[in-house]
């Protein structure tokens, strides 16, 4: 394998680049697990970071996200006040934290679908009540959970270098499910989002496809925070869905170009922090980031011309 | 005897703890060509959005003739132009409740999409982004969406609105030239009283908080007194041609001789 890598010149440069003794071929095996994971969940959310940025429901998912975490810490605050060690609740992953993370997740969305008709209280008001309540409290569990804490936080904010077999068959599953609904309901969840009045009087049935849209997003995030963290995939689901829309006027061409900035994003920032020793988190976020600069260049460009 | 459409019985209309207007009685019927008119506020939207069931009635009932179908035409600021879709996508969703989920787009809604498009004069835009359209250019091409489905009745909210007099009356012709010998029912709202003054066959008259509620044709409403106890200014009525000119003097304040139509 080693022998074919160095025949090809840009790639052994690549992939033969030494970090404490070892290529980066040598370490993929040790690291496949997060690479795939990176990659599966920048897909994912890129895909439906379009949904999120076209129906303005941004604060949406970071509201979800930290009501998610809030699940995790919960689960082991549960745990604890019966004895349980940590690393029990930690084994016990999918019927433990990852479950109460992912019903908190879409029980936050199903609430955050209902259209708020109160004056005085705004939709915004009640995202930012949703974002910095969960994290407060999840904050206080982390702190009555002070010896166990740094389990928690492995699963409550990911690591994107080693994740388990298990988290990435979870990740796989759900990326699969989540994608597939939204091949079969492509039409239904577009309409209903663009127009949803009009879609409700062509007799769509307009709440339900909302609120099956956002449980989508949910368990996507409630997901992939236990894979690689709550700063990436709330990144993975605007940044590269951004840079997409400022690119095209052709929805079909949003969707593929955030999904090819999203992986890329996920690639070349998992490998850009083994080489300079980064974190990769927030090597991926960054990465993400350039790709923002063509659309922010061609937004420039087309102002300039029209003299605005 | 033309068919009934649309049968409404003591219905009650109004957002959640905020109930409008009760007491609706109306019966819309094949070919009928509705203006529904009022002032701001006064529950235009909210009627129509309840006859399509966008929202839920607070008391009524309404009986709708099996298989019965609606187009919606919103005001055409209801749609976010942060979306990156052409007018022929636009046009093409008209289509999707008929299609269905898990089925694509086939090159026959297309093609009915475009005869659509064509009809109502907007064909060389489809490939446009819908963001980069005129305000009367999309309100064409929302008016073919409203078509594509080819629904029994084409419900029309402020079709003109913030339109220039040629806009004005360009959409207002199409709309008239497309339900002409189509058998089609028209319901639109307008706060153009001259134009539903001379295109309307029916009107509904509305106002909500004075529980104002009335039917009739236009020539039977269409007069000086209704319209003054309506929206509290004197109106005269002039014909001119077989058109109406309408014309409004002065306010008067909603006194002691309460609305005259109350609905029962």
């Amino acid at each position: 394998m080693e022998d074919l890598v160095k025949s090809i010149p840009v790639l052994s440069s690549l992939l033969l680049v030494e970090r404490n003794g070892m290529t980066f071929l040598d370490a993929l095996p040790i690291l496949q697990n997060g690479l795939l994971a990176g990659v599966l969940v920048a897909l994912v959310s890129a895909f439906l970071g379009i949904y999120v940025i076209l129906k303005r429901i941004v604060f949406v998912s970071a509201a979800i996200s930290q009501v998610s975490s809030l699940g995790v810490a919960c689960a082991f605050l549960v745990a604890g006040l019966f004895g349980h060690h940590a690393s029990e609740v930690k084994s016990q992953f999918l019927s433990g934290p990852g479950a109460t993370s992912v019903v908190f997740a879409c029980v936050a969305a199903i609430i955050l679908a209902r259209q708020v008709s109160e004056k005085r209280i705004t939709r915004e008001s009640i995202l930012g009540i949703g974002y910095i309540l969960p994290a407060g409290l999840t904050l206080l569990i982390l702190d009555a959970l002070s010896a166990e804490a740094h389990a928690i936080e492995d699963i409550l904010f990911g690591n994107s270098v080693f994740v388990s077999v298990e988290q990435l068959r979870v990740q796989a599953v759900t990326a699969a499910a989540v994608l597939l609904i939204h091949f079969v309901l492509y039409k239904e969840f577009i309409f209903t989002s663009l127009d949803p009045e009009t879609a409700t009087a062509s007799g769509l049935r307009t709440r339900l496809f909302n609120r099956i849209l956002l449980l989508t997003i949910a368990f996507t995030i409630s997901v992939s925070i236990m894979s690689i963290g709550a700063l990436p995939v709330f990144a993975f689901m605007v940044i590269p869905a951004s840079a997409a829309l400022t690119l095209t006027e052709r929805l079909g061409s949003a969707f593929l170009l955030s999904v090819s900035f999203g992986v890329s994003a996920a690639l070349v920032g998992f490998y850009l922090s083994f080489v300079f020793s980064l974190p990769t988190g927030p090597a991926m976020l960054t990465t993400a980031g350039l790709f923002l600069i063509p659309g922010g260049a061609k937004t420039a460009f087309l102002r300039w011309r029209s003299g605005a | 005897m033309t068919p009934v459409l649309l049968e409404v019985r003591n219905l009650a209309i109004g957002y959640v703890g905020r109930p409008l207007l009760s007491g609706i009685n109306l019966s819309i019927a094949q070919g009928d060509w509705w203006g529904v008119v009022g002032p701001n506020g006064a529950g235009k939207t909210t009627l129509m959005k309840t006859l399509l069931g966008i929202i839920p009635a607070h008391a009524g009932t309404i009986e709708a003739r099996p298989g019965l179908s609606f187009g919606y035409v919103p005001q055409r600021g209801v749609i976010d132009d942060i979306f990156p879709l052409s007018a022929l996508d636009v046009v093409v969703m008209g289509r999707y409740p008929r299609i269905g989920p898990g089925r694509r787009v086939s090159q026959a809604d297309r093609e009915l999409a475009l005869s659509y498009m064509a009809r109502v004069g907007i064909a060389n835009l489809a490939g446009k982004p819908f963001r980069s359209l005129s305000g009367g250019q999309k309100q064409r091409t929302l008016i073919a969406r409203g078509l594509v489905r080819e629904p029994d009745v084409l419900v029309l909210d402020e079709p003109t609105d913030g339109m220039d007099l040629a806009g004005e009356t360009g959409i207002m012709e199409l709309i008239s030239d497309l339900v002409r010998g189509s058998g089609r029912t028209l319901l639109m709202i307008s706060h153009s009283l001259n134009l539903v003054a001379n295109y309307a066959r029916q009107l509904m008259l509305i106002h909500g908080h004075e529980g104002v509620f009335r039917t009739g044709t236009t020539d039977e409403l269409l007069n000086g007194q209704t319209l003054e106890a309506l929206y509290h200014v004197s109106v005269e009525v002039h014909g001119s041609n077989g058109r109406r000119f309408l014309f409004a003097h002065g306010s008067r304040e909603p006194d002691s001789q309460e609305a005259r139509w109350k609905t029962s």
